[in-house]
């Protein structure tokens, strides 16, 4: 197996001299757990994508029944309802992403955040709206917890294989369980 | 009334004395005087600069500001550089990362219009040359306003070929000054960058008129029918066991050569003339004999299969790689447009047989002919020579082969790294080491084809061939039916639509649009069509979209074109023909605010752009978000108050155009039949949004045709759709509905308990429908 980190997943996808630090999810869960507004973004692959114990989308929602506050994209919005979860918010990724670049914007109205987490989102598109953030969001910090290095984000996992990727964020859920 | 034009030369004495005489005060002026027939006063802003319409840009910027998502951080373009803009940093020019991205957007939609500039200029040349200025530009039947992109932004009513001429130098000295823009040290603003984008938008939509009304005069192109011929599309159509023709690229006008020359040899049916991209949707509006192998994504993989024996090549979307590609398999190419030479040999003034003779013999590999008459001829001849030479190329290599190559996989996902959309190509190369190649054909449907995974391949694995053969039999069944292109929406069709569609009563118009970069396959762009067919709407396509739409069929197993008329109305399926022909569906728009609302037209750019905006739901999709052509297109609609909603890959365009729907103060109207101001909540709520994945596009699609001028039956009809179908994708009623509906008249029938209860939830508080429009000059009496 071969374990690239700090290497953007997509090649050819190194966007300029500031990148995002790689990520491990001991550092992960401390980040997450000094957040004072956090939010975590769950895209559109909630469904398909699969950790440990099921589809992504059981787990954040057992990560939202924590405490954190949980806003999904559109087209995810159904699968959590069904499942007797609702979500803090539910908009368009790029709906979302327009709102953060304005520092007086929330999802409560009770102050910008200052931590958004993403999973579950395509490629592609997440590492766009993450360069949003990154040059018009500085107000900000963001974080990808998909098994694909995100140069755009602020910290973001490295590239890992599937089963690695399901532990590492089995351990990450743990701990923020254990605080 | 006599025009006076382009003041080319002018002579002034001030004062001169020759003998007894004296001259003083003499100016003289020689221009260009045109006699013309009254049709409409010239308006406002006959072929409008680059700063003439820039107020209207920004009142549509005021609303829909800009969100760029920086693909590079950087500035390359000049040699201070490079410049690191990371986080609003200056370059050394001063420039900052937000006019930077507006700028590529600027040069972007400049490369689309100059593209399709000179597709309109060699077309023009052409067909100059082959039957004289004269050659009218003819509509067809029950089409008066033949030109509405024409007319309304340059003023000029096309009665001929000659007619063009201005329109084309109008049309190069624009892109001239917009590429002069991006030039370091011109422009500063992000706004007015994007203001420019959208001037290069609106010259490429006249440029895609004016290259369409040229050839679809010429050659005699279906003319508005409806119902024109069913054309064979799909690899599985075609008979290998003839000499098979591919054409390749967006300028027909060679490829035509061929189809004359068979005719004229009475020969049509023992030759296959194949096409792909929108050369392909052309030759099928020529005749319908010729059959389309499929959308550019298929590019790649049927050159690979090795069925071509000629390749003739025009201009646009054409794999750069191609001349490699075909010497792999012994194709001789043809390349006909100066715009891509790829190195080979002139031969334009070669004897026919001269030409045939290198190609055939292998002592050039393609050539290069610019005399599209010669085309014809040395296309067929070359292929019914070379045919029996080339039989053992025309298969990829077998299963066994292909599992050798396959074999040398080492799972370093670098095939996959290197996707633009991520596919997992890397699993199922890796499967087909065991000789299970179904991972394989799950793909072949979802690439695009572009050919990176190879590239990026240490062992060298050929892995759209693997993916060629895996899918082979697949391939054979491919076969389906596509209407021809029909061209220009006819006047009577905008009279019959016109009032339903202001009005609301036909909820809108969506149009698939654009290139085959989906993020999971064409079907998705046909689930799309066919669901806003069964809710009514006036589907249209173009180009690669309508092909795609083309490659699905229903559980009744036809295709969206069997099954829908190809009228344009509501619950029709319009295939308009390639991407120039987009600028039918725009000209339709312009068409329903000057026919149906008889706003003029000639040169009454804000005020047409102003109507549309306010009045006419209609909405762009462009799902496979590919080349800088259809950023340009969507850019031009995006002017004259058209939304478009663009797939997830379309986030590499670096920009949005959003609203906030919670901000009252943006989605303020005039009332012009008082002055006073209006909220009409957000309607539309965006002019450029990028949809996560299609259950979203749907959604936003039927949301953006809502505009501010329904009447209460029509918001009733919009709203019924938006409720429903965000409901049944989303799970929940939208939580703007309460923004939309402006008076209890406007809640759907069958919803109203529940919407009622919802508006209560919500402190809602009834407004008036306003007479809408954003031009305080269009204000017919002032409070």
């Amino acid at each position: 197996m071969i374990t690239i980190a700090a290497s953007p997943w997509q090649i050819g996808g190194t966007p300029g001299p500031t990148e995002a630090a790689t990520l491990k999810p001991e550092t992960a869960a401390k980040l997450i757990q000094i957040a004072k507004r956090p939010i975590l973004v769950a895209g559109s692959l909630t469904l398909e994508t699969k950790v440990s114990n099921g589809p992504l989308i059981d787990f954040i929602i057992e990560w939202g029944k924590l405490g954190i506050p949980v806003v999904a994209t559109k087209p995810t919005l159904k699968e959590f309802l069904k499942r007797g979860f609702k979500p803090s918010a539910s908009m368009g990724l790029s709906d979302l992403i327009n709102r953060l670049t304005d520092p007086t914007w929330s999802l409560d109205g009770n102050g910008a955040h200052d931590l958004i987490i993403f999973l579950g989102i395509r490629y592609p598109i997440l590492s766009q709206m993450l360069s949003t953030l990154k040059h018009f969001a500085q107000n900000l910090r963001t974080m990808s917890l998909n098994g694909f290095f995100q140069p755009n984000a602020d910290w973001s996992f490295p590239n890992m294989k599937e089963e690695e990727w399901k532990e590492k964020m089995a351990f990450l859920l743990k701990t923020l369980k254990e605080k | 009334m006599p025009l006076l034009r382009d003041k080319t030369t002018r002579v002034s004495i001030k004062k001169l004395e020759a003998g007894s005489a004296i001259i003083e005060g003499l100016e003289v002026v020689i221009g260009k005087i045109i006699e013309e027939e009254p049709w409409e006063p010239i308006g406002p802003t006959p072929m409008p600069s680059i700063a003439t319409l820039r107020s209207w840009d920004f009142r549509l910027l005021q609303r829909y500001p800009p969100t760029y998502s920086p693909l590079c951080d950087m500035c390359c373009m000049c040699a201070i550089g490079k410049c690191d803009l990371t986080k609003m940093k200056k370059g050394g020019c001063g420039i900052d990362i937000r006019a930077h991205q507006a700028r590529e957007i600027l040069l972007r939609t400049t490369i689309g219009a100059a593209a399709h500039g000179k597709h309109a200029r060699h077309l023009f040349e052409h067909i100059s040359a082959k039957f004289g200025d004269d050659l009218s530009i003819d509509a067809g039947i029950e089409v008066e306003v033949e030109a509405p992109i024409t007319r309304l932004v340059t003023g000029i009513k096309p009665k001929t070929l000659a007619d063009f001429r201005e329109v084309l130098e109008y049309i190069e000295n624009q892109i001239a000054s917009l590429l002069s823009a991006t030039a370091m040290g011109q422009e500063g603003s992000y706004l007015d960058f994007e203001s420019k984008a959208f001037h290069a938008g609106m010259i490429d939509n006249l440029a895609l008129e004016v290259a369409d009304l040229i050839q679809m005069s010429a050659y005699n192109f279906p003319r508005g029918e409806p119902d024109t011929p069913l054309i064979d599309i799909g690899a599985g159509t075609v008979n290998i066991s003839k000499p098979l023709i591919l054409s390749i690229g967006h300028n027909v006008s060679a490829s035509i050569e061929i189809i004359d020359y068979l005719q004229r040899n009475d020969s049509m049916g023992s030759l296959e003339v194949t096409g792909l991209c929108c050369t392909a949707q052309d030759l099928a509006r020529y005749s319908d004999q010729a059959k389309i192998i499929g959308p550019i994504s298929r590019q790649l993989k049927f050159i690979r299969s090795g069925i071509a024996d000629v390749i003739v090549t025009d201009e646009q979307c054409i794999h750069t790689n191609i001349l490699q590609e075909a010497q792999e398999i012994k194709t001789p190419i043809i390349a006909t447009s100066d715009q891509m030479c790829l190195g080979l040999p002139d031969m334009t003034e070669e004897p026919v047989e001269n030409i045939v003779n290198a190609l055939v013999t292998g002592q050039h590999p393609g050539v290069l002919i610019l005399d599209h008459s010669k085309v014809g001829e040395v296309a067929v001849q070359t292929a019914r020579m070379i045919a029996p030479i080339r039989k053992k190329y025309k298969a990829v290599p077998d299963a066994k082969t292909l599992i050798e190559f396959a074999e040398k996989c080492t799972d370093c996902e670098r095939c996959r790294r290197n996707c633009p959309i991520d596919l997992p190509i890397d699993k199922a190369v890796y499967e087909a080491r065991t000789g299970n190649l179904k991972k394989l054909v799950d793909i072949y449907d979802l690439c695009i084809g572009c050919g990176r995974c190879e590239s990026e391949c240490t062992p060298n694995i050929p892995i759209i061939s693997l993916m060629e053969k895996a899918a082979e039999q697949k391939i054979k069944f491919e076969k389906y039916k596509i209407r021809a292109g029909r061209g220009i929406i006819k006047d009577t069709e905008i009279r019959k639509v016109g009032r339903p569609l202001v009005l609301g009563r036909i909820p809108g118009i969506i149009a698939f649009a654009g290139c085959p970069s989906y993020p999971r396959g064409g079907i998705e762009v046909a689930e799309m069509a066919e669901e806003y067919l069964k809710r009514k709407y006036i589907v249209v396509t173009t180009g690669c979209s309508a092909m795609s739409i083309a490659q699905y069929k229903n559980e009744e197993g036809k295709t969206l074109y069997e099954a829908y008329p190809g009228d344009f109305d509501a619950g029709c399926l319009a295939n308009v023909g390639s991407c120039v022909s987009n600028a039918h569906v725009i000209g339709a728009a312009i068409k329903i605010a000057n026919i149906f609302a008889r706003r003029p037209l000639r040169a009454n750019y804000e005020e047409i752009a102003d109507y549309i905006l306010n009045r006419i739901g209609a909405v762009v999709m462009l799902w496979g978000a590919t080349s800088q052509k259809s950023l340009s297109i969507a850019t031009g609609a995006n002017r004259l108050g058209i939304p478009v909603v663009i797939g997830p890959q379309g986030a590499r365009y670096r920009r949005m155009l959003l609203g906030r729907k919670e901000k009252r103060d943006k989605y303020m109207v005039y009332d012009a039949r008082t002055g006073e101001q209006v909220f009409i909540g957000p309607a539309p709520e965006h002019l450029v949004y990028i949809a996560e994945s299609k259950t979203e596009a749907l959604v936003m699609g039927t949301k953006l045709c809502i505009k501010p001028n329904d009447t209460t039956m029509g918001r009733q009809i919009k709203l019924t759709h938006y409720i429903d179908i965000h409901k049944r994708y989303f799970g929940t009623i939208p939580d703007d509905v309460h923004l939309l509906v402006r008076s209890e008249a406007d809640v759907p029938f069958t919803m109203k308990e529940e919407i009622l209860s919802f508006l209560k939830e919500k402190k809602w508080q009834p407004n008036i429908i306003p007479d809408p429009t954003i031009l305080k000059r269009m204000i017919r009496s002032r409070k």
